[in-house]
């Protein structure tokens, strides 16, 4: 029987997971520790899942950012659209596929094949690259628009939108406005950087703008959405796989 | 097998082919005078600098330090370059070797038989840097493909090899040779540093996923030629410093600056091997405690959690102090305040889910002409005919909405519906009131109820309407010169009508008050 310090340490687990700016051996000193019991005692591993499951969470992982959980469907953490606020505060559905859209290729690009996803090691992702990338697959993923699955028919009705924006639409003032592809692949990295899925790597950043790198907490979230045809089709685009032209992009040349 | 060792050999020519791209088609293509730079050397100094962070206790080191590094290494190969892309060209080494993450892909050709029509062509990946996620920052590590490389690509077991460039050393130091000797204590740092992060690399994925790792062969071999490697040369490394001391005493000044340098070398090397050393000694219990955990310990009974019993009781039994610091700290970091817990899959689902298709019909303008009420206004044929019959009596004399009423119910067994007749009877009734005189007839029938109630009107005389189903004020019924008379308000009152078959009739029967309108039914 578990005591009263096992429940509470699960339940302080937790909490740490749900925290997103908590960091193993970071501000929290318990955090590491928690986190080593969880990784090697499979009696707290399952207590902590017992009690995630009854708070409606679902226990993904831990990586370097700590314990990664996610909401289920149907319970207090489930997730809906208030988490996109740009998603959530425009008035048009076009805006949330093209979020949705950008959000499933950049999962694709960084990990096409099942064994990146096991892997610790991410793709540096930048903006114009990965606009580059979602055009040259959307002409397939529009071809989904019969699916019978929702997210792939969203894609397809999405990847429509897509090819219909301009890749480039300078503001007045400088800056990018947002009917562009452009503007839809930066402000999504930016919004994953907030969320904490995302870091930008400076040191691998071109003339052309910030290049970033995905999270472990983003990738412990890829899963099952690589059952979807529109990501398989994304996973089995091309890259620029000429390195020399991320090294351009670096450089500063042609890139 | 040769066909093996050739496929090792190519791997190992692959491996260098990110350096030559480095240099022939990236820098050729960046806008800096790449001829001024020595791009093959930063990238093997960028190999260097990074496995030796990763043999260091510190692990790891972040782009930007790499970054850094190159930067203040291409400036010293051309301090004198008025462009001073030094950062530029640093970035550009690091991008190559890194590939932005993506391993580097090369493919090897299989050799088609005499009656083969194909040929078949099977990849190769491989990455020279890492790029992880460390919870604090972005931070690279060298691969093994990179620690084979930073050993100058060359397909010999490693502990054997550093065994052998200390053995050069020390034939070196014997001949007087300090300073080949001393760069042969370089490489031969070098070589521990990789087996250090090399079997760092294996631990980590020990902790990490036993079943990744062969300790079945492969790692105990590992740890036993490592551990045979780390006692010679910490004995080859003794008897270094001791020839290095002879040569200090030789009073040859250039033989002694050679060997000062030579024993500054080997002290490096000695911690380097420290280092390895205790990782090997930490191997096994990293071994066993992972066994422990993953394979060996039992499955616990949270399988089968009592929340009530295992969790809550425990919870509320727990100090005040102690649970109200978890509870506070729960919803503290458990409130909407957080960002919800999303994934891709989930997240995905919301954003891409189809817009629900609105089916909205045309809209259906009223034609003013139609304004009627669309329901069939039309009377069941046998209410329509009872009431027709009842009303048909106000056509001898004036009566009594209560008698009219009595009189229905008593003939409603002949409908289907005998309430439909009591609403009948009475609304025809208040409809005769309220059209006065010159009323029409909206009754709603157009049959003989219509006929029977035209020229009828009703009057209110003060009376209580008797009856079990509506209440106000009673109505006398009749043709208007009839109503005009001064006694048309003793009309029959229920006391007339026929026995009732429930008690409603005694009651009216002794009623003789003021007739109300009727307006309410109960």
């Amino acid at each position: 029987m578990k005591t009263n310090d096992d429940a509470y340490q699960a339940g302080r687990l937790l909490a740490l997971a749900l925290d997103h700016s908590a960091r193993p051996g970071g501000r929290e000193p318990d955090y590491e520790r928690l986190l080593d019991r969880w990784r090697t005692d499979t009696g707290f591993n399952e207590l902590v899942r017992s009690v995630a499951a009854g708070l409606g969470l679902y226990v993904l992982g831990a990586g370097a950012q700590g314990l990664v959980v996610s909401g289920d469907q149907d319970g207090p953490f489930a997730v809906d659209l208030d988490v996109v606020a740009s998603a959530r505060a425009s008035s048009k559905a076009t805006d949330r596929l093209l979020t949705g859209l950008v959000l499933i290729a950049t999962a694709a690009y960084a990990y096409p094949a099942g064994g990146d996803l096991t892997e610790s090691s991410t793709t540096v992702v930048r903006p114009r690259e990965l606009a580059a990338f979602i055009t040259r697959a959307a002409e397939a993923i529009t071809a989904l628009q019969t699916s019978e699955d929702d997210v792939d028919r969203g894609a397809a009705m999405a990847a429509q939108a897509w090819l219909e924006l301009p890749p480039v639409l300078p503001g007045q003032r400088g800056g990018l406005r947002r009917d562009c592809q452009l503007w839809q692949t930066r402000n999504l990295l930016e919004w994953l950087v907030k969320q904490g899925r995302a870091r930008v790597v400076t040191a691998m950043a071109g003339t052309d703008g910030p290049a970033y790198q995905l999270t472990d907490r983003f990738r412990l979230g890829v899963t099952e959405v690589v059952d979807r045809v529109a990501f398989s089709i994304l996973a089995r685009t091309p890259h620029e796989e000429d390195a020399s032209a991320s090294g351009e992009a670096a450089s500063g040349g042609a890139g | 097998m040769p066909e093996d060792e050739l496929y090792r050999r190519w791997q190992v020519a692959r491996l260098t082919e990110p350096i030559h791209r480095l240099a022939i088609r990236s820098a050729a293509k960046a806008d800096f005078d790449h001829d001024r730079y020595d791009l093959v050397q930063l990238a093997l100094r960028a190999i260097d600098y990074v496995v030796t962070h990763q043999a260091s206790m510190a692990g790891t080191v972040t782009p930007d330090e790499v970054v850094t590094h190159l930067s203040a290494l291409a400036r010293r190969m051309a301090p004198d370059d008025p462009d001073r892309p030094w950062a530029q060209v640093a970035r550009l080494t690091l991008a190559n070797l890194l590939n932005d993450g993506r391993p580097h892909r090369a493919w090897w050709a299989d050799l088609a038989a005499e009656d083969e029509e194909w040929a078949q062509r099977t990849p190769y990946q491989f990455r020279l840097l890492r790029l992880v996620d460390s919870g604090e920052g972005a931070q690279l590590s060298a691969t093994n493909e990179a620690i084979v490389l930073y050993l100058q690509a060359l397909d010999v077991d490693l502990a054997d090899r550093e065994a052998a460039a200390k053995l050069i050393l020390r034939r070196q130091m014997e001949a007087g040779e300090f300073e080949r000797a001393r760069r042969s204590a370089v490489d031969a740092r070098r070589t521990a540093e990789g087996l250090a992060a090399s079997l760092r690399d294996r631990l980590d994925d020990t902790r990490r996923d036993l079943g990744s790792v062969d300790w079945d062969l492969d790692v105990p071999q590992q740890l036993k030629q490592a551990l045979a490697h780390v006692t010679e040369q910490l004995e080859l490394d003794r008897t270094i410093l001791a020839l290095a001391e002879q040569g200090l005493a030789t009073g040859d000044e250039r033989a002694a600056d050679a060997c000062r340098d030579v024993v500054a070398e080997v002290h490096r090397s000695q911690d380097v091997h420290t280092r390895l050393e205790r990782l090997i000694v930490g191997a096994i219990p990293v071994y066993l405690r992972a066994q422990e955990s993953q394979r060996f310990a039992p499955k616990s009974m949270t399988l089968a959690v009592d929340l009530n019993a295992d969790l809550l009781r425990p919870y509320l039994a727990a100090g005040l102090e102690r649970t109200s610091q978890a509870a506070v700290a729960f919803a503290t970091r458990s409130g909407r305040s957080q960002p919800v817990p999303w994934t891709v899959d989930t997240l995905t689902a919301v954003l891409l889910r189809p817009p629900a298709a609105y089916e909205r019909s045309a809209p259906a303008w009223d034609d003013p002409g139609e304004l009627e009420d669309p329901d069939d206004p039309s009377l069941p044929a046998d209410v329509e005919t009872a009431a027709a019959s009842v009303f048909g009596l106000c056509h001898a004399g004036p009566q009594r909405l209560s008698l009219l009423a009595a009189l229905a119910a008593r003939n409603a067994h002949e409908v289907g519906d005998p309430a439909l007749l009591d609403d009948v009877v009475h609304l025809a009734a208040l409809g005769r009131l309220v059209a006065g005189e010159a009323g029409g007839n909206d009754t709603g029938s157009s049959g003989a109820l219509h006929t029977v109630l035209d020229g009828l009107v009703a009057v209110a005389d003060g009376r209580r309407l008797q009856g079990p189903s509506w209440s106000g004020d009673d109505l006398v019924v009749g043709r208007a010169e009839q109503l005009a008379s001064p006694d048309a308000t003793d009309a029959p009152t229920t006391a007339d009508a026929p026995p009732m078959e429930d008690g409603a009739t005694g009651e009216a029967r002794d009623e003789a008050g003021q007739v109300m309108v009727v307006g309410v039914r109960s």
